[in-house]
């Protein structure tokens, strides 16, 4: 069983067996984590919302490892660009998601000004901001 | 699944879910070594249980749809309103009707 395996069975357990664990934290974000747990009720307790947090982070982190060997293995299943933009702009509902030429053209801007770290999100913002200067 | 794990990424909240009957229709036994791809994408089953099976069966005879399409309708009834539902699919106009008054999001295959 690979890492990506023994990973994603880790995260799918359902058992409540929880441990004890000392982890060193800035003192203002767990100050910033209490706050947010007393005053803004956005998990029942810092525990809760530190436990999601790091659920979501390594539900991705698995994923995208996932994604990255299945793409080395496929390379001609890497989406472009322009490809996510499309897809996250249908997932969205965003009118942009049916000017398909609009978001193509976004993507070859925004992976000429980013090379390194452009995505779908910031062609939609790119082509939010092409479509607001055409109307 | 590449746009999923992005948003993932950022903490936005999201999944994904396929009903079991639509695994059934597509021959996806997820202990096939084959689905082993599938199955690291963290995508749940919904399960057709009894009270879901009342709600396909009411959708397969007021739509005349297939039993995955049923299922996928009383998916669709399952969340919250307050949920932005997307639906993956090679057949949106049986989507349309089957989530009924339910507002969803449809990406054609």
């Amino acid at each position: 069983m690979d890492a990506i395996d023994q990973l994603n069975e880790l995260l799918d357990r359902g058992d409540d067996d929880t441990v004890g664990t000392s982890m060193r934290l800035p003192t203002a974000l767990r100050d910033a984590a209490a706050l947010a747990v007393q005053k803004l009720g956005v998990a029942s307790s810092v525990t809760a919302l530190t436990a999601d947090a790091l659920r979501s982070r390594l539900e991705a982190v698995a994923m995208q490892a996932a994604l990255d060997a299945h793409y080395a293995a496929h390379p001609d299943a890497r989406p472009s660009l322009a490809d996510l933009a499309i897809a996250a702009a249908q997932i969205d509902g965003s009118p942009l998601a049916k000017r398909t030429k609009l978001l193509r053209q976004a993507a070859n801007a925004v992976a000429k000004a980013h090379p390194d770290d452009a995505d779908a999100d910031m062609v939609l913002l790119w082509a939010e901001a092409l479509a607001s200067v055409e109307a | 699944m590449q746009v999923v794990a992005d948003r993932k990424r950022k903490a936005r909240r999201i999944l994904a879910v396929v009903p079991t009957a639509v695994r059934v229709e597509a021959n996806l036994d997820r202990a096939a070594p084959r689905a082993r791809f599938f199955n690291s994408l963290r995508i749940g089953d919904l399960p057709l249980d009894g009270p879901t099976a009342n709600i396909a069966a009411e959708l397969h005879r007021r739509h005349t749809v297939s039993v995955p399409d049923a299922h996928v309708g009383a998916a669709v009834a399952s969340f919250s309103v307050d949920d932005d539902i997307t639906v993956i699919t090679s057949d949106p106009q049986d989507m349309r009707r089957v989530a009924d008054d339910t507002k969803i999001t449809i990406i054609k295959l």
